[in-house]
């Protein structure tokens, strides 16, 4: 199978600072994929390398197009959400699905305007007198409406209140994704992706520190409650990160030797917050 | 109404949204106050300088330090027979004793003027005031659209960058180069022409109000109010001074755009900056002023229309090779353009 996104070797410098250092990746088509690390982390300067927007070093292929020189054929297949605040506060909703139908041949106007008969919002208000939520339902309606094999949402939902959030992700599921698409999620709250996400990147200090499929948090990972003596026993072994519980330690290791852990504590499956939280911290340690 | 455009046309319909003050608001509200005040100045006028209607008496009765100045000439010899009153206070209840005269004369015409303007409409007569007219309003116009196209240069790139809307237009199937030349069509050809019509649109209309003032007063003659040949003139300096101008610009339109996309502040400041730094090195190195002539030459009413169309063919290798740099400048401005997203 073709990956959707290829990058070897991806690395950009801003001054003394390394923002991306040496990754390497690959996402597959009908794939979710969260781009998950803290703040300065990488994500949306990796994601901007990705869609050419910002100058790299090493290796990039999206969608078969080199980003830095194709970035018009990119685009016409490729919907991005930067944030919240990016859409031009000067138009009118009207104006701005008019303008997106004249220059993105794969604009379904009829669609847009399907998304938007759902909401409180008509095509004459000006864009800077919506709310945040309602200029995320603007900002989705379109990019829905664009037939994109690819989707890239760098922290979308940023500012949101939860019911905003929810339905946003909802809306992305039921109307967007299907086997063909692939969706880029970057984000740095991993509990509200983390239901819908087939594979997740961890990205820290411009380094992929774990980029898995979701079905490895079972094979690949192991969370270990330990309590009383049980807890040194267990931190005795190379592990990503723990943290305190009631009368114990929790310890999250990767592709452990289960039977040299059994009897020690109980076993569990990790979240991907709690994983996120261990790789992190065991990252700065 | 669900409309499809052609990305050029979506792109431009774009600009004069978001530049709708500059491009539509402004030439519209001026054309529009300049053709009331002219068809409101004509029937003013015209009612003003019919005396025989009756205002002479409402200045004598009204005004009473009002002086008016009356000549009576004799219709069968009005050349070498007419007698002027000279500056008379005149009185609503006093008959103005004239020159001595034993009987009346109905074969006398008496014309009633305001001191200093013998005739009202003497000025009318001779076509070069209402050429002035015509020219000062292409004047206005093209000073209205040099500060226009100054701010919209160095705005656009700029403003899309601080409001960070700039991330939702790049995430649109459109090069950064058609978005430079797009934004350059719209102040070099698009823009101009709505000026161009507005300004004919208001040269007309004054026109009109011209022949509405001859037709409504005294004694002037349609026919001169303007020659065709000084009308023709005005109008063909209106449809080719500004693209003459703009192509003698053409390396400013260039670099306007350049410090729009790569200016992290102020980019008015650079754009207006550069070119005087320019100007004041030259002097100050070589003791020339190249540069500012150059420039000079490509503001409105630096220069009349005969002169600068001498000179553009006089010196057609240099705007050439100035169409050749702002070429260059717009292909700087796409590179600069491609990954210049923040003010940062």
């Amino acid at each position: 199978m073709n990956a959707m996104i290829s990058a070897h070797s991806v690395a950009k410098v801003f001054g003394s600072k390394t923002v991306l250092d040496d990754i390497h990746w690959a996402v597959e088509p009908g794939s979710i994929v969260g781009l998950i690390g803290p703040n300065g982390a990488g994500k949306t300067t990796l994601l901007r390398a990705l869609l050419g927007l910002t100058a790299y070093q090493g290796k990039i292929e999206v969608l078969g197009c080199d980003p830095s020189r194709q970035r018009r054929a990119l685009m016409s297949e490729t919907a991005f959400i930067a944030d919240t605040a990016v859409l031009p506060r000067w138009m009118r909703v009207e104006q701005l699905l008019q303008y997106v139908a004249g220059v993105h041949p794969k604009f379904n106007r009829d669609k847009a305007d399907r998304f938007l008969s759902k909401t409180q919002i008509s095509g004459q208000q000006k864009l800077g007198t919506l709310s945040k939520g309602m200029m995320v339902q603007v900002h989705l309606a379109i990019t829905l409406a664009i037939e994109a094999k690819l989707l890239v949402l760098d922290e979308p939902t940023l500012g949101l209140d939860i019911l905003y959030r929810k339905q946003f992700f909802d809306q992305l599921i039921n109307d967007y994704f299907d086997a063909d698409r692939t969706i880029i999620i970057s984000t740095h709250q991993v509990e509200e992706v983390q239901d819908i996400l087939t594979h997740f990147v961890f990205l820290n200090r411009g380094r992929m520190i774990i980029d898995a499929p979701v079905s490895d948090l079972e094979t690949r990972f192991l969370e270990v409650q330990a309590r009383g003596e049980n807890s040194q026993k267990v931190g005795a072994f190379r592990h990503l990160g723990s943290r305190h519980i009631l009368g114990g330690k929790a310890f999250i290791f990767d592709r452990p030797d289960r039977t040299q852990l059994a009897g020690l504590g109980e076993f569990y499956t990790p979240s991907i917050a709690d994983l996120f939280v261990a790789a992190i911290e065991g990252e700065m340690s | 109404m669900k409309q499809s455009y052609g990305p050029a046309v979506a792109m431009i319909r774009r600009e004069f949204i978001e530049y709708k003050g500059s491009f539509w608001l402004t030439p519209l509200i001026l054309g529009l106050f300049l053709t009331v005040i002219s068809f409101g100045g004509a029937l003013f006028a015209s009612q003003f300088s019919d005396w025989e209607e009756g205002i002479g008496w409402f200045v004598a009765s009204n005004l009473p330090d009002a002086k008016i100045d009356i000549v009576v000439s004799n219709s069968e010899a009005p050349a070498n027979n007419s007698l002027r009153a000279g500056l008379v206070t005149p009185r609503a209840d006093q008959i103005i004793a004239l020159a001595p005269e034993p009987t009346w004369d109905f074969h006398q015409s008496w014309t009633f003027s305001t001191p200093g303007s013998v005739d009202a409409t003497a000025d009318m007569k001779d076509d070069g005031a209402l050429q002035t007219s015509l020219k000062g309003i292409r004047l206005l116009f093209m000073l209205v659209l040099w500060t226009v196209s100054v701010n919209y240069l160095a705005g656009s790139f700029y403003n899309d960058r601080r409001d960070r809307s700039v991330l939702f237009w790049r995430s649109m199937p459109v090069s950064d180069l058609t978005e430079v030349l797009v934004k350059a069509v719209t102040i070099v050809l698009v823009v101009p022409i709505v000026y161009l019509i507005v300004v004919l649109f208001v040269q007309f209309s004054v026109l009109a109000s011209g022949l509405l003032f001859s037709a409504m007063s005294v004694e002037l003659a349609v026919p001169t109010i303007i020659t065709w040949d000084a009308l023709t003139g005005v109008l063909v300096d209106t449809l080719f001074m500004w693209p003459l101008i703009v192509i003698i610009a053409a390396p400013l339109y260039g670099f306007g755009l350049f410090t729009s996309a790569w200016s992290k502040r102020s980019p008015s400041l650079l754009f207006l900056g550069v070119p005087i730094a320019l100007i004041v090195a030259e002097k100050l190195i070589f003791r020339t002023s190249w540069v500012f002539e150059r420039i000079a030459i490509s503001m409105p009413a630096s220069i009349e229309w005969r002169e600068l169309s001498t000179q553009f063919l006089l010196s057609w290798p240099e705007q050439l090779l100035g169409v050749g740099v702002a070429g260059l400048l717009f292909y700087a401005t796409a590179r600069v353009r491609q990954y210049r997203l923040d003010l940062s």
